[in-house]
């Protein structure tokens, strides 16, 4: 009897953890976008954030656009060949990338380097009694820490997004045309013809969604740390693997709210 | 040094960031369906199946717009383009297939004769491309039809017993060239005996003719002996002959006799024209009398002017209406021009003028009363909304004419100035010399563009400042030839 209650319990603490959690995430979110627009504004911080999220992500956010670029048009030149219909490459691989892989990937590359981070960072001041010292100092830690880098997430991860469509374009035009051989005027015009401006906005909203998705969730796991360095760790870990669901989830909602 | 650089930094990113969103988005905007100079068409397909939204559009392989949008119309697709391009109504728009994968694209003939399609229109003619299916389908009908072909000849010739159908067909055929091959060499023999008939026979015809012509001969002999024993038949009797020549003797004493009657026939008529020539008579006066003659003359001459004058009389109607910009009015006149000399011509107009004719009235009463005004003057202006009459002559020298006469119920005058070939024609009015502080000029100019059909504009009230207004004027003419064509050619009431 006194393990299935323990069960029942741990399902019923589970449960009210996450609506805890949810509530909190919520509350701090509120707290954010309030402190947003009031002063002093922390140019200093902002820029340290920008910074850190996307100076900081740059190189592996175009690691990883121009070989997702370069992968996408082989894999799409063997697929078309069969119907011999490689022009449509260039077209396929931008939609793809514009619309759903620049957002996603660069979402997730900037979770896994910039918002574990920020959550390792705002844990550590956690649990080494830091933000408490920020209240002593009559300094809001919402205000201090987390605004700065929430709106570095939304400024700095739809560029970043940016940079990956055009980068895996490069990888996709090297591959389809320098080293297939698909005709260079039929790639270039298929691939304006097919790719609209909203295909390109709808790919920046996104990520502007993710980014500020990937500074929240790293900020709340670590402004929440508990526990010592464990803790540390395990808020980490947390944020890097909430941001990536809620990334995946947030995009399917996201699509099917542009494009149905 | 540290502060600067982090945003150094950022601002580099940012900068390209932005730089390549443009940039893409400057590459990706060139399509067709956000060009703003482009417009929409539709059309009716029983089936768009293959085509979709951004579907190219093509003018002889040249992307000219793309497929905006499609929904269902009834019971047909509705295929909204939108298009870059100019179509006429004549268009005709294709459905084509572009590639193996089920991939349709539309193309276009933009049309040449017709009127110019503009937004929302339709495009009328569709052309319907065989698809795949249509193919699949046809292929299956001759598959079928191929089908029954083999299945009957195996019914017939498959298995054992066709095979010795077969057999037995090659059989016949074989011994049935066998029977010919061993008729024609039994029937040889006959076959030259035939021959040598039909050349005796031939031998025998030849021989023939030439009795014939012996016999034609002969023939001819007998005709001349004929001839010549009518000849002597007829002389033989003479006699009868002679009671011929008799009765035609009768004939020309009753021929003398009627010659007889004609003598004193014109005997009569060598004296009625002595007499005549005498100017005795009625018809001798008419013909010899040189006053009744000149008399007669001169009434034809007369009779003639008069008649040259009804010709030459030009009688041309004129509607007319003058919209005044201030009063935001219409006025309409009609005229009625006779014109017996091309430098001639009185005018008479009927004016309905939206100002109306206006009467002034005076009354003065006197009072004994001293309590009021010795002389009351009482001024009373009335408006009614009535015709005006307008009656003029006008004569013409060079290129102005000068009017005078009855303008619009007043005296007045006018000029005419006529250039360009008479096309353009400025005219100044001046009349009615009473209703204000100045008279009423009135100036505009009028240019027939078509030989029925004019257009003017002027300025009426130019001395009255405060009266003054612009007017826009429409205008038809006939001349005599034009009402003869409509009295002609219009309906007439009938009880």
């Amino acid at each position: 009897m006194q393990p299935l209650k323990r069960f029942i319990e741990s399902i019923g603490q589970t449960v009210i953890d996450l609506i805890e959690g949810l509530g909190r995430s919520t509350i701090l979110l509120g707290q954010t976008l309030m402190w947003i627009p009031r002063p002093p504004y922390r140019i200093k911080q902002l820029f340290q954030a920008m910074e850190f999220i996307g100076v900081g992500s740059l190189f592996i956010v175009l690691l990883t656009g121009l070989f997702t670029g370069a992968v996408f048009a082989l894999q799409g030149a063997g697929a078309f060949r069969m119907f011999n219909a490689e022009s449509l490459v260039g077209s396929t691989v931008a939609i793809s990338l514009a619309r759903e892989l620049s957002p996603v990937l660069t979402g997730l590359m900037v979770t896994g380097r910039a918002g574990s981070g920020i959550a390792t960072e705002l844990g550590t001041m956690r649990v080494t009694e830091q933000i408490d010292a920020l209240y002593t100092m009559a300094v809001n830690p919402v205000q201090y820490l987390i605004v700065p880098r929430f709106i570095a997430g939304l400024i700095m991860v739809p560029c970043l997004s940016a940079l990956f469509t055009l980068v895996g374009m490069a990888g996709c035009y090297f591959v389809a045309v320098v080293l297939l051989g698909i005709d260079e005027g039929t790639f270039i015009s298929q691939t304006n013809w097919f790719v609209d401006p909203d295909d390109l906005t709808s790919g920046v909203v996104k990520a502007c969604v993710f980014g500020g998705i990937l500074t929240m969730v790293g900020c709340y796991k670590g402004f929440y740390a508990s526990g010592g360095a464990r803790g540390v760790g395990l808020a980490t870990t947390q944020s890097v693997v909430v941001s990536s669901v809620l990334i995946l989830i947030s995009d399917y909602f996201l699509t099917a709210m542009m494009f149905e | 040094m540290k502060d600067i650089i982090t945003p150094f930094k950022v601002g580099v990113v940012v900068v390209v960031a932005v730089g390549a969103f443009i940039w893409m988005f400057g590459q990706v905007e060139e399509g067709i369906g956000d060009d703003a100079a482009g417009y929409e068409v539709y059309a009716l397909f029983d089936d768009a199946s293959g085509l979709n939204p951004k579907t190219r559009v093509t003018i002889a392989g040249i992307d000219v717009g793309e497929i905006a949008r499609i929904k269902l119309e009834g019971t047909e697709a509705k295929v909204v383009i939108r298009v870059n391009t100019p179509l006429r109504s004549d268009a005709v728009i294709a459905k084509k297939q572009v590639s193996l994968l089920g991939e349709y694209g539309l193309q276009l003939s933009p049309g040449y004769t017709g009127e110019p399609l503009q937004h929302g229109d339709q495009i009328k003619n569709i052309q319907v491309d065989v698809s795949p299916a249509d193919l699949m389908a046809d292929l299956k009908k001759i598959t079928a039809n191929v089908t029954d072909i083999t299945e009957s000849l195996k019914s017939v010739l498959g298995g054992g017993e066709g095979e010795e159908k077969l057999v037995s067909i090659l059989t016949n055929i074989d011994r049935s060239v066998a029977e010919l091959r061993q008729g024609i060499e039994d029937n040889a023999p006959k076959v030259d005996l035939v021959v040598d008939n039909v050349v005796k026979v031939t031998e025998q015809a030849r021989r023939l003719t030439g009795e014939f012509r012996v016999s034609a001969t002969r023939i001819l002999d007998d005709a001349e002996a004929v001839t010549r024993n009518v000849r002597d038949i007829v002389g033989d009797n003479t006699g009868a002959v002679q009671e011929g020549f008799d009765g035609v003797k009768g004939a020309v004493v009753r021929m003398q006799d009627a010659l007889d009657k004609l003598d004193g026939t014109l005997d009569a008529a060598r004296s009625i024209a002595t007499k005549i020539d005498e100017g005795e008579g009625t018809i001798g006066r008419l013909i010899n009398d040189d006053k009744l003659i000149d008399d007669v003359n001169d009434l034809v001459d007369e009779s003639g002017s008069f008649v040259r004058q009804l010709t030459r009389l030009q009688t041309i109607i004129a509607i007319r209406a003058d919209y005044y910009l201030s009063r935001g009015a219409v006025r309409n006149q009609v005229d009625l021009k006779l014109q017996p000399k091309p430098d001639k011509y009185y005018l008479i107009s009927l004016v309905d003028d939206p100002r109306g004719a206006t009467s002034v009235t005076e009354t003065v009463i006197s009072s004994s009363d001293s309590s009021e005004d010795p002389v009351i003057r009482e001024q009373r202006t009335v408006t009614e909304d009535r015709f005006r009459l307008s009656l003029q002559f006008a004569k013409r020298l060079y290129m102005f004419t000068g009017r005078i006469g009855l303008i619009e119920n007043a005296g007045g005058v006018g000029l005419d100035v006529h250039l360009l070939g008479d096309d353009l024609q400025i005219s100044a009015d001046l009349f009615d010399f009473d209703s204000n502080v100045w008279p009423r000029l009135r100036l505009d100019a009028m240019y027939t563009f078509f030989t029925h059909l004019y257009i003017a504009a002027g300025v009426d009230e130019v001395l009255n400042t405060e009266l003054t207004d612009v007017f826009f004027s429409v205008g038809l003419t006939f001349n005599d030839e034009d009402l003869r064509a409509i009295l002609v050619t219009a309906p007439t009431p009938s009880l």
